[in-house]
Parts: structure tokens; sequence; C-alpha cells
């Protein structure tokens, strides 16, 4: 097969072309730069200290369990939610009480596991979060 | 051990996607080879692990059955010959410099995709709750991941999406025996590498060797391409298979040579397929354009033995798919959404019309770039491209181009139909589903630029010298109009020492009941809001507030019953919250 020649301005083009992929991969490098990278960080920390709750909830005799949240400020959001049931699979967080028994709560501000009203504590899982069970 | 199981379930399906590719055609270069064996493996280990899931219902049994496929696939591979080994294509004299410019591009690019991958290594928005989520239900349960997965509590998050990729993600979570991080983000880095990689190395079957090096440098310069890898989005799976189906036909259609790649591209295809709804439209759109080239080829014995060896390719993902649509999936909103009555409505609607056109426009950066290369793409295509001689009647850029357009449109018509509200719907997804596109997209201006058609280089420059004058001027004019076109008409935010007034539509609703709730002064923005429930504070939720302040809400099954209050409003960007200026609230009983 030939040589295909490009043309000087298709030439000049393609050069401008790669100029501009090199700013846009500089500029993206850039803006991303940090250090350290792949370091322990809030969510690997809840991951490890709910190895234990992990254990607890997928002994219970139905994997739907009710999620409540007590104390939820203004920096409680479904990520949060969303986080958790990652890390609690196979566990079902439900967020209504339909058909359930057990209820895990968490302690969002205080992550302090108190007795409530309407419900028995059946065990403090630590970190915040209390395994109870509806009368 | 842990890293060997690790390795060991990427390098498996890899290694067979590669020896697949070197046995239906050996006259695929190595570097192509692995990478569209990086695909390819990969969708052969996730469609059986899919399949035996469907069928099973157990982890174990589909692991198994992947696991065995891989083991069987590879000694046969191993016992059989190569197929269409020739003389292989003639290597072009290769270009130093603009080698040396995508190894620096590439070394930056490289870079930012792992720090990239350091912020979203949880994985963000649809890779948390939908993707990751769902390998994680298969990976831990027990007894019936299926049911799992469909569980009603999951149902707000498209339990119709088929599950090759939370497939590939369990497999590895499998081998590994724990949730471990490492296995979705190899996997988000295998298919963002793949993808350009398979862009590059089969532009240089059907392009110049200078031009496969510029795409690459103009993928790799794509931040967003990197960023939905890294969030371990499944576009960027999508994508990869995307870019590997059209490639394959872009071989195929410039040297006939190739017969066998037809049926790669199938696998490709059904893989898209079982990966994102999307993959359907692109299956759909992908046999129009083959049937179209069936009615310019007027080659009808060759075009039916093309169609039987796309369909023997795809026959076990579309198999697959079907299975998991008829008999698990619920219907898609968007897909259900569609009637002629609904899509009459809304082609003569203009408003619509207006705002589809408009979020199209917004989303031109969709790649993120600093600089976009869209406008120098296309006057270097228009100044560069030469018509192919009449002898090859099928372009290699054909199928790239069909698909583009053809997919463009498809995206229109799901607006149009779209049960959401339309300026959230194409805000949340339109950029994501123009990077699907995009190295398809680059693919087909490469070798429009640069062709490698037979005959082609004879083609003088001065024929169709006014059609390129005409083509580059109206780059620029389009250019200049949508800089010309103002970005948002409306976006308002509270005016500093107010406090924002809202108002709710309903005041009760009960399960599938919608609500609006209007913010006057606010419009065009992400926003959170605090409430509570029953008068317990619930942190935040985030929702897009249209232009003109409103933003509708659904009840669900799942939604917790109770009375609910809305309190205050920020910015995702601002810390400080804003109360409402007055007390409002909805009962969802």
């Amino acid at each position: 097969m030939a040589r295909l020649v490009p043309s000087n301005s298709a030439r000049l083009l393609g050069a401008a072309l790669l100029a501009l992929s090199v700013w846009n991969a500089g500029w993206i490098a850039r803006q991303n730069y940090h250090w350290p990278v792949f370091v322990e960080d809030d969510w690997a920390r809840l991951d490890r200290d709910l190895t234990y709750a992990k254990g607890v909830l997928s002994r219970l005799p139905d994997r739907h369990i009710e999620y409540r949240t007590e104390g939820a400020s203004d920096t409680y959001d479904t990520d949060t939610y969303y986080r958790l049931q990652n890390i609690l699979a196979p566990s079902i967080l439900q967020r209504d009480t339909v058909e359930d028994r057990y209820v895990l709560v968490e302690f969002w501000t205080t992550r302090t596991v108190v007795p409530l009203a309407d419900l028995t504590l059946v065990e403090d899982l630590g970190h915040g979060f209390g395994l109870y069970r509806r009368p | 051990m842990f890293a060997v199981l690790t390795a060991f379930s990427l390098v498996v399906p890899v290694f067979v996607g590669s020896l697949l590719v070197k046995r239906i055609s050996a006259d695929i270069p190595p570097g192509l080879r692995v990478a569209l064996g990086a695909a390819l493996g990969t969708a052969i280990a996730g469609t059986m692990y899919f399949l035996s899931l469907l069928l099973s219902d157990s982890s174990r049994v589909a692991l198994a059955t992947s696991e065995s496929v891989l083991g069987g696939g590879l000694v046969i591979l191993l016992w059989s010959r190569d197929r269409g080994l020739r003389n292989g294509t003639k290597a072009q004299p290769s270009n130093r410099f603009y080698i040396l410019i995508f190894a620096i591009v590439a070394i930056l690019a490289g870079a930012a995709l792992i720090f990239d991958l350091d912020f979203a290594k949880h994985a963000g928005g649809d890779a948390l709750v939908i993707w990751n989520l769902r390998a994680r239900l298969i990976a831990t349960s027990r007894t019936t991941p299926l049911s799992a997965i469909l569980d009603r509590v999951f149902l707000g998050f498209h339990p119709d999406y088929p599950l090759l990729l939370p497939a590939l993600v369990a497999r590895g979570w499998q081998y590994t025996g724990s949730g471990t991080l490492v296995i979705p983000l190899a996997l988000a880095s295998l298919f963002t590498i793949a993808t350009v990689g398979i862009a590059v190395a089969g532009l240089r079957q059907i392009s110049t060797y200078s031009q496969s090096w510029i795409a690459g440098c103009i993928l790799a310069g794509t931040p967003f391409l990197l960023g939905i890898g890294a969030a371990q989005f499944a576009d960027i799976v999508v994508c990869c298979f995307m870019t590997a189906t059209v490639v394959l036909y872009g071989m195929y259609d410039l040297d006939l040579a190739f017969s066998r790649l037809p049926f790669l591209a199938g696998m490709a295809a059904s893989a898209a397929a079982c990966t994102k709804n999307e993959g359907i439209l692109f299956v759909v759109v992908l046999l129009t354009s083959r049937i179209a080239v069936a009615f310019v080829r007027r080659t009808w014995t060759r075009s039916w033995r093309e169609m039987l060896e796309f369909a023997a390719g795809a026959s076990l993902g579309l198999l697959t798919l079907l299975i998991f649509k008829l008999t698990y999936s619920p219907p898609g909103e968007i897909v259900s959404a569609i009637t002629a009555q609904k899509l009459m409505a809304g082609m003569t609607n203009n408003q619509l019309n207006l705002t589809i056109l408009r979020g199209f426009r917004n989303s031109l950066n969709f790649g993120q770039w600093y600089l976009n290369p869209i406008p120098l793409m296309a006057i270097h295509a228009a100044v560069a491209w030469k018509p192919a001689p009449a002898s090859t009647k099928i372009a290699p850029w054909f199928t790239a181009t069909f698909v583009l357009i053809g997919m463009l449109c498809g995206y229109y018509i799901l607006y149009l139909v779209s049960p959401y509200d339309v300026e959230w719907h194409i805000q949340s997804s339109l950029d994501r589903l123009l990077v699907q596109l995009w190295p398809t997209c680059v693919v087909a201006y490469s070798v429009l630029a640069s062709s490698r058609s037979p005959g082609r280089e004879r083609s003088a420059f001065s024929r169709g010298r006014a059609l390129r004058i005409a083509a580059v001027l109206a780059v620029i004019a389009v250019t200049l109009a949508i800089n010309a076109w103002p970005a948002q008409e409306t976006q308002t935010w509270i005016v500093t020492g107010t406090r924002p007034h809202i108002e709710l539509s309903r005041t009760e609703i009960t399960t599938g009941q919608s609500y609006t709730v209007k913010i006057p002064g606010i419009g065009g923005h992400h926003v959170y809001i605090s409430y509570t429930l029953d008068g317990t504070p619930m942190g935040q939720f985030a929702t897009h507030v249209g232009t003109l302040g409103s933003a509708e809400f659904q009840g669900s099954p799942t939604t917790p019953k109770g009375t609910y209050r809305f309190l205050a409003i920020r910015k995702p960007e601002d810390s400080v919250w804003v109360s409402f200026e007055n007390d409002v609230s909805i009962t969802v009983k």
C-alpha cells in the first residue's frame, strides 16, 4: 500500500489536535493530583468497624432489617444509607416498617447506643449501631 | 495469594479472548488482539455467569459454570488452528513524533486515571447504588441472589438493567473471597484502557498510523471518559463493547477477507446489550446499518453470511438478555412509556423539542475538556476527507457514522417520550450517553480524515474543494452559533439576606401518587434539602430544581410513611443552609 501523505493543512490540524490533547491530559492530571493515594478513608474504616455487625445481621432469620437513624443532622444524606447498605449486604436495609421484627438503629450524632422507648435492645453492635427488636 | 487470585480472575478471560481473536483471524496484529481479547474475554465470562445465574439463581453455580466454560474454551482454542492467516497488513512507516506525543498523553492520562480512581474508589452514583450493590448482593447472598437484587427495596434503581457488569464484579469477589475494592477498580481500569487500546490499534488497520495516534491522544485527553471509568460506571463497559463492534465492522468493510469478524462484532454488540439498556438500542441501530450496507453493496449472499456470523456471535448474549427481560426484569420505565401517541405529542411539542435541543447543545462539552477538540476535529475531517473510489462502495467510516447518527436520533426520541422531567433527565444522563459514543465518533472522524481505502491516496485534493470549504464554514458557523446561544436561560438563586419560599402541590399522597415541590426564585440547580420525618431529623436529600423552580417526587412502596417537613436548602458547593421562610409539610400514607 502506498504511503498516505496528508496535505499540509491536514497535517497542521493534526498537530493542533495533538497539542490540544497534551494540554487536556496535563490539565486533568493537574486537576486530579493529590497525595497520598489509596489510603484508608472513612468508608474503609466503617467497613472494618462493622465486621462484627455484619456477622450478627447475616445470622438473623430474615435478611430484611428495618433501618433507622437517630439524631440525623444535615450531614446525613442518602449516599450514607447506600454506603451502609453496600457494607452490610446481603442484609437488606428497609427504611419502612412493613413486616420487620429487627431494627438497626444508627445514632448519627452521638455514636452511642441508648435504649429506645418503642424498641427492645438486642445488642450494641458498636460504633453507634444498635440492633433492636420490635416487641 | 490475594493479588494472585485478583490477577487470575482477570488474566484468564483476557487470555481466552485474545486466543479467540487469534483463532478467528490470525491477521489481527497482537496489540489489537489483546485489546479486543480483554473486551471479548470479559464479555464471555460475564455473559456465562449472568446466564448461569438466571438459570440456577446461585452465585456458586454461576461461578462454576463461567469458569468451566472459560477453561473448556481455553482447551479447545489451544488445540484449534489459526484461521485466515495471510501475509498480514502491510506496515506503514511509523512516525516517532506521534508516538512520543501519545506516550506523553498516555502518561499524563494514566496519572489522572490513578488519581481519579482514588477519588472514586468506593464508586460514585449509579455504580454505588446499582452496579456494585448488585454485585455485592450476588456475591454474598447465601440463597437466591436474584430475589435480593429484585427486592422491592431496590425497585427505584432500574431493576430492568441487565447484570453483566455486576456478574463480572461478583465473579472477582468470589475469587478473592472478599468484597475488595480492587476488583471493581481493576475492571474499570481494564475497560477504560481497552477502549482506548481498541480505538488506537483498530485505527492502525483502517486509518493511518499517525491518525491512530492522534485519535489515541484525543481519547486519552478526554477527562470524562477517564472519569466514568474511574467511577466504575457501566457506561465505560458499554462504551468499550460499542467501540470494539464499530472497529471490527470498519475492518470488515475495508477488507472483506476479514470474513469472520462479524462473529466477534456480534459477541461485542450483544455484550453491550447485556450491560445496559442503551446497548439494546445499539444492537438495533447496528443491524439497521448492516441492512443498509447490504442494500448498497447488493451482494446478498455475502450479506446473508455476514448476518449469520453476527447472529452466531451474538446468540449467547441475546439469549441471556431475552431470558432476563422476559422472566425477571420488570418493564423499564422509559421503554414502557413509548407509545405512538406520546411520540407524536412529543414531536409536536415545540417547547419540549427546544428543551431537548438546548440540552444537547449544553452537553457539547460532555467530555469536560479544558479545550474542546470537536471543532478542530470537524475542520480536520472536512479538510482531509476524500471520497472513496467507487469500487469500494462501503467506506470503513460508514458503520461508525451510521451508528453515531442512529444512536443520537434514538436518544432524542427517548427524551421525547421520557416519563421524567425532561430537563432533569437530560442533565442526569446525556453527558454519559454521549461519552459512550465518543470513541465511535473519534473512529468515524479518524477514518474520514485519513481513510486507508485502496486507491484513496490517488484522489486529487482539489476534488470536492467547494464541498470542503462549505463544511469548514459550516463548522465555524455552528461553533459561533453555539457560543452565541446562552447556555442557561434561567439560573437563579436566593438573594443574599432573604429566605426562600417553598410550595407543595399536595399535602397528602399515597403510594404511586406524585407531588411537586416549588421554590420560586430558584432555577436550574442541583440542591440539597434538609427535612424531618414525623419530627425526627432525617438529614438531607439531593434533587434537581428545574428552570421553573420545581421538582417532582413520587411516593414509592418503599417510601417511609409519615409527615415530611422541609427545613432548609443549600447548593452542593455551599456549606451554608438557608432556612425556608414558611413551614410546609406533606403526609405520605
